[in-house]
């Protein structure tokens, strides 16, 4: 073995984030994470049915998901994050991967989403997306903040 | 007993082998909240509710006729005619069975799940556990023909039990003192807290009889009933209507439970469940609430099919639907009751759930076959509630479907805003707020021959305001109930539609509206009808509750949609001023003023189901941090809602 260690894991990064399960696990991530939050959402309304035992399982499983979802990313990071393309690293590193998953939201995503809800006469969705669009301005500006102190 | 007549064999044996031993005291007087609760003065009074609650097991248990509880300057006591708690040598712990009982944690007849039928206790923890947190504490029993004695400090005891000799009767005594060292805060058992108390149980366990006394005064007063849970129910919501004046009435009964239930429909919204599992009040519900809603749903399921109400045979009636303005008792007696926590709030039994739903669905459904006036105003009520759902889910629709060819769905705002008219003024604090309303009329720079125009006046009061700054105030509104109302109060009323108005150019000196943009698709095309009515330099004053900043405003959208469907903009101040300034206005000017509004009040709407209701509740109870750090709110301890919100009123004006 003549590379050295820290090459060694350079090329398997560089093998993972070419990969095709890299986007798998790309995409596991994300649905692991949305059911989550699904199933907190039915857990909810099962509460508000009263139906105690359906709405405890769903949280059990909505907590156990936190794992499921972690353990993608314990593999994505070793490339790279998925969203900014930025190598996961020391906090202040990684401050910067969320300032630009933030900003790319407040001045891209949502105001082009906004704009589509409008044209196609759903105005109450175009304002849910403006008050995303501010929230989503107002993280990145106290990340930035906390990141030039 | 009631309760106790199910079909087990219920057996006399009640001996020192009973009692089975788990563990020590320490932990108690370590840490006592996580076994009572607090160490406040509520905490002290929990102490008291065990006593009393051990009588009670006795009770259920078919032993017991009287308790007794008696209120001291420096000394409580509670006594009962029961078996008397077993005085006999423990088989293994070699000291007696009631010193095991005083002294160790989790010891009691409960954990053998023999000899007593029904038992409310803390979880066994009960006896113990007052005397490990009291300065001292002393018993008495007769029991067997012989009167023991034994006191304890602090939980430990001073002697052994001491036989006094013979005596008649049976019974139980046990006189304590919470510790001051550890109730910090307490001084002294409430009186009428003691007798509420008490009462309650009186209704809970008919023919026993429960006395409040009260030294050295020696004032008693007794409760004794045969009302039954019949009793309890008018304390439920008494400001609230009964549709019909009798209780309807479901038991049911096997080898393990045995329960019954009084229910009534109100004209409210809000439903009213009060549910006892042993005569412990379940305040947070469980398995039991669960399925007597999910039996009552089905019996009303069926009568509305039958009484040919329901819309189809997949038109089913939901939960919530069936349960809108019920107000009911239910009380469950239960061998083995299992509770989520210490504080016992939630049964969790999961195997009473098909007796009680049975037997909820069957006899409710009986009584409505049975009473056919009942079942018409019942079935009324969930009609309405239904069309009143259906209205709200498809507010939304209906202007999605009208927006493809950009006009706005006129019956959707009248049937809404014409239902809630009935009671304008009492559906939220704001519409009335003298002060807010003053704030608006503050704004006015016109002269006194100006003439006004309220748009979406809705009652009228905002233009209202104005009188006597100008020479008369004209309102427009589409609903014609509001149009009516109106009329008490301004000069002049016209119906008509705001995306139209039904005015020349160049009208009016002065334009107001106060809370209505946020509710129109489009805004920006009534700020410019505005415009052209009001003539050059003429002033437009305009109202309208804004979130604190970015980051309350998604949490805030979520609260304020699930009220009213028909919200279609949630502004926050730079899309207010910016919209304003694309209508053409200039002079901007902005007062901000914060009016409590009682979340309570407001969502007790026509438009806010009971769902979202709930959800609202949710969203209070579990706002995010980033929004809890700009936006005051406040949670009473019994569940009551105040918001903050920053009204901000706006005055621009038209140029020359």
């Amino acid at each position: 073995m003549s590379k050295k260690p820290a090459s060694a894991e350079k090329d398997a990064a560089r093998e993972l984030e070419r990969s095709r399960t890299f986007e798998n696990l790309r995409a596991a991530f994300s649905e692991e994470a949305s059911l989550v939050f699904r199933y907190l959402y039915y857990a909810t309304l099962a509460d508000f049915e009263g139906m105690d035992r359906h709405a405890s399982l769903f949280k059990d499983i909505a907590e156990g998901g936190d794992a499921h979802v972690q353990g993608c990313f314990d593999f994505l990071k070793l490339a790279r994050d998925p969203e900014s393309g930025i190598a996961v690293g020391g906090t202040l590193k990684n401050i910067e991967s969320l300032i630009q998953t933030e900003t790319k939201q407040h001045s891209q995503t949502y105001p082009e989403m906004a704009k589509t809800a409008r044209e196609e006469g759903f105005t109450d969705v175009a304002s849910w997306f403006d008050t995303l669009e501010k929230a989503k301005r107002s993280h990145a500006r106290r990340l930035r903040q906390l990141s030039d102190d | 007993m009631r309760a106790g007549s199910g079909s087990s064999p219920m057996t006399e044996r009640y001996t020192a082998e009973d009692i089975v031993v788990l563990s020590g005291l320490e932990a108690v007087r370590k840490s006592p909240w996580m076994y009572i609760g607090s160490v406040s003065a509520a905490g002290a009074h929990q102490l008291l509710h065990e006593l009393v609650h051990n009588s009670v097991d006795e009770a259920l248990a078919g032993f017991c006729t009287k308790v007794v509880v008696t209120l001291g300057p420096d000394f409580c006591s509670v006594e009962d005619d029961g078996r008397g708690i077993p005085t006999e040598t423990h088989p293994t712990e070699g000291i007696s069975a009631c010193e095991v009982v005083l002294t160790k944690l989790h010891s009691g007849s409960k954990f053998t799940r023999s000899p007593d039928r029904f038992s409310s206790g803390l979880h066994g923890v009960g006896l113990s556990c007052v005397n490990a947190l009291s300065q001292w504490l002393k018993v008495d029993i007769w029991r067997g023909g012989n009167a023991y004695e034994q006191s304890y400090k602090r939980g430990a005891p001073d002697m052994p039990l001491k036989t006094l000799g013979a005596a008649a009767g049976q019974g139980t005594r046990i006189a304590f003192w919470p510790d001051l060292g550890i109730f910090k805060t307490f001084s002294g058992f409430l009186q009428d807290d003691c007798g509420r108390f008490l009462e309650e149980l009186s209704f809970l366990i008919p023919g026993v009889e429960f006395v409040l006394v009260v030294e050295p005064e020696h004032a008693s007063i007794s409760f004794k009933t045969g009302a039954g849970i019949a009793g309890l129910h008018p304390r439920l919501n008494p400001k609230a209507r009964p549709l019909f004046a009798d209780l309807l009435k479901v038991r049911a009964s096997d080898e393990t439970l045995s329960f019954q239930a009084v229910l009534q429909w109100t004209a409210e919204r809000e439903s009213t469940i009060s549910s006892y599992v042993n005569c412990v009040n379940t305040v947070h519900g469980g398995t039991h609430v669960s399925a007597f809603r999910a039996g009552l749903t089905r019996a009303i399921d069926r009568i509305m099919a039958e009484t040919g109400k329901r819309g189809g045979p997949d038109d089913h009636i939901e939960v919530d639907e069936a349960t809108e303005g019920l107000t009911a008792v239910l009380d469950l007696k239960l061998v083995h009751p299992n509770f989520e926590g210490q504080t016992k709030s939630r049964l969790t039994n999961a195997d009473i759930s098909e007796t009680i739903e049975n037997a909820a669905a069957d006899q409710i459904l009986d009584a409505l076959r049975k009473n056919p006036r009942i079942a018409a105003v019942v079935t009324d009520k969930i009609l309405q509630v239904r069309s009143a759902r259906i209205a709200a889910r498809r507010a939304a629709e209906k202007i999605y479907f009208q927006q493809a060819d950009w006009r706005v769905n006129e019956e959707v705002y009248k049937e809404q805003f014409g239902a809630r008219s009935k009671n304008w003024h009492e559906s939220a604090v704001w519409i009335t707020d003298k002060e807010l309303l003053k704030a608006h009329a503050d704004m006015c720079k016109q002269g006194k021959d100006a003439l006004a125009l309220d748009v979406c006046c809705g009652s009228g009061v905002v233009g209202a305001s104005f009188k006597g700054r100008v020479k008369k105030v004209t309102g427009l509104d589409l609903t014609p109930e509001m149009v009516g109302l109106a009329k008490t109060r301004l000069d002049e009323v016209r119906q008509g539609n705001v995306y139209n108005i039904p005015f020349q150019n160049d009208t009016f000196d002065l334009v107001c509206t106060r809370e209505v943009l946020h509710l129109l698709p489009y805004p920006e095309r009534p700020v410019s009808e505005i415009f052209r009515v009001l003539k050059p330099g003429g002033q437009f004053i305009v109202g309208q509750i804004l979130p604190f900043g970015e980051d309350d405003a998604a949490w805030m959208y979520r609260v304020f949609k699930k009220k009213q469907p028909l919200i279609f903009n949630m502004f926050q101040e730079e899309d207010f001023r910016r919209m304003l300034a694309g209508g053409g206005f200039v002079d901007l000017e902005m007062k901000e003023m914060n009016v409590w509004e009682s979340i309570d009040v407001w969502i007790d709407s026509y438009e806010t189901t009971a769902l979202a209701r709930h959800e609202i509740r949710q969203l209070f109870a579990h706002a995010p941090a980033e929004a809890k750090a700009i936006h005051p709110f406040k949670i009473s301890p019994t569940g009551e809602i105040s918001d903050l919100w920053r009204w901000c009123i706006f005055s621009v004006r038209k140029p020359l």
